[in-house]
């Protein structure tokens, strides 16, 4: 597949640019009235879960209830609510509390470190091999750029325990990145804040989040402390298996394509919005099923356009396909259980050394 | 001091505050809930002239009250934004202590995202938020004689003070100077009637017909003008033209009071054409990091905000530089800037902006962590 030359991409980037003013330009009390009721919702959520765990003395069902109205509040808390307004999805209401500066999400990982890494790294280096650390998070090898080694063998086990612990890499990354603990201090390194300042951010939010769910509040309803403490470490494990599930088929899909540093030096705006898109992939839903994914089921668009409240998605994406199609730009869309598939075929298939490998997934050379 | 609601709200919901982890859901309930300011309610809305009109609100139960001649910042709720902007009060004091209510006398401003707004969209019951007063042009609790000159929607912040002291022994000696362009312009014409049966002389000059100001307004129509106090509010051309030619001719400058109302005088526009954009040689940007200010003034048109920053030494967060991560983020205070990326001038008020991206048109001034 050959890239399309400049100046398609220019006028590219300029339909899609056009879509995104169109867009913004309808952004305004009906973004801020939803996601306001949103959180409103999701707190109540929260409290009736918390209470309903700990009546579940009365009946095991109010407590397997509980853990699952928990999980649900975290994963509405984390996906459609913290990761949308710390991308300054919401910065335009110029509210005090609901703004990418302020807000602090229910998860191990501290909101400035995600900040910095997802919002920055991650979402201006796409898929590019070396830079953007979230492909493989370091653990996976999941294309044919990474030299095998003898740990990829078991990388799949490695996949399940990364999901189910999925908050704590999240919260591990940039100081897994910096090489704080392990590892040799990288040469260049664009930290803003110093290494004991990253150090102690960590802790202190790791900290926090350990005390509120495992110390807290099973100590508060003594009593039923044990139900409390199970049932809280439960809807953890619950969010993160599926924040993971919905995050792995964002960028590991099969068609989803990586890129060398040197194919992206001096990008143009077409160039990169171009290689959002072949990075990217999404994946069909309800309208609810869009919202408990963050709308990150719509994958492609929140790279394209990362700042536009994620609901506005829905309706962008068959334009921007449309788009696609127009300028022959692949555009990849399943459902969530081939996208799925895809990825673990991908774990699969690159734990495999090389040799041994008669399947190989296209790892996206452009031309 | 420990704050217990504080910690508890910090570690075990994330927020700052228990009110703003309520506020959501208050919300649910009561649209209009606010966690930092209470609403307060608009009582009447009417036209003065063609180009102001008041507001007449009823404060929360917890505002503290005001001085004759401070000023507020109104926040109003446009198309799910918070837009803010300050305005002095026009009533009085007592008149607040009498009916519970406050006026603010609006001139509305052309292109302008809230002026024109407010008078269309306000109407009796809707809910609005004010901060607590603040400023300082205030009157002096002194008999000294007092001359008042306004220049425009500056006669605000004078004519609640007028309203005030109505019964003063002052007054029978007070003057006005009030500058206006046409005689359509006029305003409060009942309250400066009723005014000068107290004793004051007022008059109305028309900028359109017999010029701006110069000295022989002063020295032609007001005795003794050296020993009396001064009280100037208006466009910066008249302040300062005013106090330049009082302490001129001997008046002490701490008998001279004025209050500016920003933005500042409409200067020819330039590159880029935005209407009412000051000279790019005028232009200071004040960066607030904690509780320094630093006052830079820019060297170049082309220069954003965060490279003017940088070239000062400050080192405000960034990060990719581009407008995509949002780590630059900071509030502007006020002031209008252009976005390079949209291609948008902002709002003057306060705001969030991505420094990489603003290019300031006029005076800001910003919090940067």
């Amino acid at each position: 597949m050959t890239t399309p030359d400049t100046q398609t991409l220019d006028s590219f980037a300029q339909e899609l640019d056009e879509l995104r003013h169109h867009t913004l330009s309808k952004v305004g009390e009906k973004d801020a009235t939803y996601i306001r009721r949103l959180i409103g919702i999701q707190r109540l959520m929260e409290i009736v879960a918390r209470i309903t765990m700990v009546l579940g003395f009365l009946s095991p069902a109010l407590w397997v209830l509980a853990v699952l109205l928990l999980a649900l509040s975290k994963i509405l808390e984390n996906m459609e609510i913290g990761h949308n307004v710390m991308h300054g999805q919401y910065d335009w209401m110029n509210d005090p509390h609901i703004n990418s500066r302020h807000y602090e999400w229910d998860i191990a990982a501290d909101g400035n470190s995600w900040k910095r890494y997802h919002n920055h790294e991650h979402h201006t280096y796409t898929n590019i091999i070396g830079k953007d650390r979230d492909y493989g998070y370091g653990l996976l090898r999941l294309s044919d750029d990474i030299r095998w080694r003898p740990k990829n063998r078991w990388q799949f086990f490695t996949y399940l325990n990364l999901s189910l612990l999925f908050e704590w890499g999240v919260a591990y990354h940039e100081v897994a990145g910096e090489r704080i603990f392990f590892g040799k201090r990288r040469k260049s390194s664009s930290l803003p804040i110093s290494r004991e300042q990253l150090k102690k951010d960590f802790f202190k939010k790791a900290w926090r989040q350990i005390f509120k769910d495992y110390i807290f509040y099973p100590l508060l309803f003594w009593p039923v402390a044990l139900n409390v403490l199970v049932g809280n470490l439960l809807a953890n494990l619950i969010r993160n298996l599926w924040t993971s599930s919905v995050i792995f088929c964002g960028h590991f899909t099969e068609e989803a394509q990586t890129f060398k540093e040197s194919e992206c030096q001096n990008e143009t705006r077409g160039q990169w919005y171009y290689r959002q898109i072949l990075g990217s992939s999404n994946f069909h839903g309800s309208k609810l099923f869009h919202i408990l994914t963050g709308h990150l089921s719509y994958q492609i668009e929140h790279h394209l356009f990362p700042d536009i409240p994620a609901p506005r998605y829905r309706d962008m994406a068959p334009k921007v396909k449309d788009i696609c199609t127009r300028y022959q730009i692949p555009y990849n869309s399943a459902s969530f259980a081939h996208q799925y598939l895809t990825v673990v075929k991908r774990i699969l298939t690159y734990s495999r050394k090389p040799s041994d490998s008669d399947i190989t997934l296209n790892s996206g050379n452009l031309a | 001091m420990y704050n217990i609601s504080q910690t508890i709200s910090r570690n075990l919901f994330n927020t700052s505050s228990l009110a703003a982890y309520i506020e959501p859901i208050a919300q649910l309930f009561t649209p209009n809930y606010n966690s930092d300011t209470p609403p307060s309610i608009v009582t009447r809305v009417f036209s003065e002239n063609k180009n102001c009109y008041t507001l007449e609100i009823k404060p929360h139960k917890s505002w503290p009250g005001f001085k004759a001649g401070q000023f507020i910042k109104l926040s109003v709720v446009n198309n799910g934004a918070l837009l803010s902007r300050f305005f002095s009060i026009s009533s009085s004091p007592s008149s607040f202590e009498n009916q519970g209510t406050i006026q603010l006398t609006i001139r509305i401003k052309e292109d302008g995202k809230m002026t024109p707004w407010l008078i269309k969209h306000l109407q009796k019951g809707d809910a609005v938020y004010i901060s607590e007063a603040q400023g300082d042009f205030i009157c002096q609790e002194t008999n000294t004689a007092k001359l008042f000159i306004a220049g425009g929607s500056g006669i605000t912040p004078i004519i609640s003070i007028l309203k005030q002291y109505k019964n003063t022994s002052w007054m029978k000696d007070a003057h006005l100077l009030f500058y206006v362009s046409t005689p359509s312009d006029r305003l409060f014409n009942q309250a400066l009637d009723e005014l000068s049966q107290q004793g004051l002389s007022y008059e109305y000059i028309f900028t359109s017909q017999d010029g701006r100001f110069c000295f022989d307004h002063i020295k032609n129509r007001v005795k003794g003008f050296t020993k009396r106090e001064v009280y100037i509010c208006g466009p910066e051309g008249l302040t300062d033209a005013v106090e330049h030619e009082l302490i001129k001719n001997n008046t002490p400058k701490e008998q001279i009071f004025h209050e500016l109302f920003s933005p500042r005088t409409q200067r020819p526009a330039f590159s880029k054409e935005v209407k009412g954009a000051t000279d790019n040689d005028e232009i200071y940007v004040e960066y607030q990091q904690s509780d320094k200010r630093y006052h830079v003034k820019i060297k170049d048109t082309n220069q954003t905000l965060l490279d003017l920053a940088e070239s000062e030494g400050l080192k405000p967060l960034s990060g990719c530089r581009i407008g995509i991560c949002h780590q630059c983020i900071c509030k502007k205070k006020s002031g209008r800037v252009y976005n390079t990326k949209t291609q948008q001038v902002s709002d003057s008020g306060e705001e969030e902006i991505q420094l990489c991206l603003s290019l300031p048109i006029e005076d800001v001034s910003l919090n940067i962590e």
